[in-house]
């Protein structure tokens, strides 16, 4: 082809055009602030530390800390508050629950929608258990092979499905008008858009595929650590594919996606330790935590700067063992011998990190875990 | 010094050069100090000659510093970090400015304050442009650019009484001004950036801020598509050397934890590598220890430097995050 360079010019400027006008979102900011949705945890306490509406939508929202701090409990309550209508904080949508770590806790999940309906009943008349079940979709990813498949093809026509179900719904039952409500439509349980993808744990098949890699490599001499940094960089290129993939699905659909993270030890140079403490100086310090077990140890949310990159917030939850380390006034205020919780906002584009003195925005709340989910406990005055 | 040069060192042609010189006019400066139009009809001169006059007098380099005056900074509404910047004022136009830094160093909000900082009118000194915010991340929280718009336009309504209602920038007004676009892919941005021209056309105010905010983000868009490049112990903004380049401010967010945050500037054409404090609160960016963000700031009544041992800490980061 023989073109000229306006030609060339010209072809370049109808190619971006064209994907400007197609694909790319256009707006004010304030088109978009009446657009944006928040996800409430439906606890008041919770939703203030996160900047007063709870979790984004059109994100990705990391939950990371050890084992046992709630993250899965935290995770489940939103599977509920999600199914609450737009103005009691919820997206009136469902949730899809991705998980790496085995079974579903259908167990638990029950006990808390049975506390979620009676509290909700008044407020909501049509609220019935087996619709919320119905509501939350459950997949397990038991290898990378299996998340990359279900993240590529299942998830998106899930998503896509779901939405679009709602829309021709809306159609028939205009069409209909209000008298026609065949009974096969209310027989038929009323099926929401998804709105919320929960993926427990984003941490766990990295991990351990990693590791299985690394072994193989070491029968050759000299291949190991070639071995491991390939896998290092393949693992950090299907890191960036997931995010990319969730951030799309998040941003086409209003979604809210949550992941949840391990946790990995912090090795700090000997020096540091001797300045105890106080020795915040590199921003690694800001997502570093103390451990449940060890109070020596310091951790930090697993899978590295490139994860880092790819989510838009990250809060951490945190548990001290207790009571032999905890001060005697908070032991009386908190009166029994449940582990004090604590979940703060690390960074995140909307609510404040733990810094602030103002509790109002301090990013930062204690909670504890009850037989309805998680609870926020007011601060101690 | 330039202006201290004869005027017989011009390279007039040989009629202008007597001219001038008969006149009594012996240095540059002599002749800059008179108007143009005064100095043609004193020397009886034709509109070629003073042409050939004027553009000897005042070569193109003046000419790009006058319009560099005349273009309004952006200011980032924290005196220290507006420091870092030639000129004290903030962010300058007319340049590519990169902010880098980890997740939560204050990236994002800094862009968000600067596409409200940009509508500042001109009454009270700011640029009274738009912005165009180019999103690669989803990070662009419309109800945290709301609650910055809030403070901004509080302190507004305080820093110019005398506007009429209808000209108060207002929350709504605001954000109004902000035009936001959500980018997926790096072919997406390319296309995006192409089009820019058209918008800014479209919008004849427009202060394409985000040419920054969209740098910092294609960084991510680009470890996408490479994985991590960085070397071992250390961390480096993405994107090497060709865009490091490309840009003529670089300056390096921290976050120090508890609220302590710096930024470092480490490429400046006008500035030595220097760092400085500031912070962030509700409204927005401001400096250490004041609890309002100041919307127009007044150069030189703090002294932002870091401590020693802040800024010995700063470029140390433990390779151990890869697992």
């Amino acid at each position: 082809m023989n073109l000229t360079p306006d030609e060339i010019a010209l072809a370049y400027d109808q190619a971006s055009a064209y994907i400007f006008e197609t694909r790319i979102a256009y707006g004010t900011a304030l088109d978009l602030l009446q657009e944006e949705h928040w996800l409430s945890l439906g606890d008041p306490i919770l939703d203030t530390a996160l900047g007063g509406s709870g979790f984004m939508t059109r994100g990705i929202t990391e939950i990371a800390g050890e084992s046992a701090v709630g993250k899965t409990q935290l995770c489940l309550q939103l599977c509920l508050t999600v199914q609450l209508p737009h103005c009691m904080g919820g997206l009136d949508g469902s949730a899809v629950w991705l998980s790496t770590e085995g079974k579903f806790p259908y167990g638990r999940l029950e006990s808390m929608i049975n506390h979620f309906v009676s509290k909700h009943k008044e407020t909501i008349p049509g609220l019935d258990a087996s619709e919320i079940r119905d509501n939350i979709y459950f997949d397990s990813m038991a290898d990378q092979e299996t998340q990359l498949h279900i993240f590529n093809y299942q998830l998106p026509i899930l998503i896509h499905d779901s939405h679009v179900y709602e829309e021709s719904m809306e159609r028939e039952s205009s069409r209909q008008g209000e008298q026609a409500e065949d009974e096969e439509t209310l027989r038929r349980p009323k099926k929401k858009p998804v709105k919320l993808i929960i993926i427990d744990s984003i941490t766990n098949n990295f991990r351990s595929e990693l590791i299985a890699s690394t072994v193989a490599d070491q029968t050759g001499h000299q291949a190991g650590n070639s071995g491991f940094r390939s896998s290092i960089f393949q693992r950090s290129a299907d890191i960036c594919e997931i995010g990319l993939r969730l951030r799309t699905l998040a941003d086409q659909y209003g979604l809210a996606v949550i992941c949840v993270n391990q946790v990995t030890d912090v090795f700090e140079p000997e020096f540091q330790h001797l300045v105890s403490g106080s020795s915040s100086g590199s921003h690694a310090e800001a997502s570093t935590f103390h451990s449940l077990t060890d109070p020596m140890k310091l951790k930090k949310p697993a899978l590295g700067l490139v994860w880092e990159n790819t989510i838009n917030a990250r809060v951490i939850l945190q548990r001290t063992r207790l009571p032999e380390y905890q001060e005697e006034e908070t032991y009386n205020e908190n009166r029994s011998n449940e582990p004090q919780r604590t979940l703060s906002v690390i960074f995140s584009p909307w609510a404040a990190n733990t810094t602030s003195d103002d509790p109002e925005e301090s990013g930062y709340c204690r909670y504890r875990i009850d037989e309805t989910g998680v609870v926020g406990v007011p601060a101690i005055q | 010094m330039v202006a201290s040069r004869p005027s017989v060192t011009l390279r007039l042609s040989a009629g202008l050069r007597d001219k001038v010189i008969r006149s009594g006019y012996v240095t540059v400066a002599d002749l800059r100090a008179v108007p143009l139009e005064d100095l043609a009809s004193e020397l009886k001169i034709n509109e070629e000659q003073s042409r050939e006059l004027a553009h000897h007098l005042y070569p193109a380099s003046s000419q790009a510093l006058e319009q560099e005056e005349k273009w309004t900074p952006i200011t980032t509404s924290c005196v220290a970090l507006d420091r870092l910047f030639g000129g004290g004022q903030g962010i300058p136009p007319g340049k590519i400015t990169e902010v880098c830094g980890l997740p939560g160093s204050g990236k994002t909000q800094l862009g968000m304050q600067l596409c409200i900082n940009s509508q500042i009118p001109c009454t009270v000194g700011g640029a009274g442009g738009n912005s165009i915010f180019i999103d690669t991340e989803g990070s662009f929280v419309a109800k945290r650019a709301a609650q910055i718009a809030a403070a901004s336009s509080r302190n507004l309504d305080l820093l110019d009484k005398s506007t009429s209602p209808e000209n108060r920038m207002t929350t709504d007004k605001l954000m109004q001004g902000i035009q936001y676009c959500r980018v997926h892919s790096p072919m997406e941005l390319i296309a995006m950036v192409r089009m820019l021209d058209g918008i800014v056309q479209a919008h004849p105010k427009v202060v394409v801020m985000n040419q920054m905010s969209t740098k910092i983000e294609s960084h991510n868009d680009q470890r996408m598509q490479q994985g991590s490049e960085r070397a071992p112990g250390m961390v480096h903004p993405a994107l090497g050397e060709t865009w490091a380049s490309v840009c003529t401010h670089r300056i390096r967010l921290y976050n120090h934890g508890n609220g302590q945050r710096s930024a470092r500037l480490f490429k400046s054409p006008s500035i030595q590598e220097q760092c400085v404090k500031f912070q962030i609160v509700s409204g927005g960016i401001s400096d250490v220890g004041n609890t309002l963000p100041q919307v127009v700031s007044i150069p030189g009544d703090e002294d932002g430097e870091l401590g020693p041992d802040l800024e010995e800490n700063i470029f140390h980061w433990e390779p151990t995050d890869l697992l």
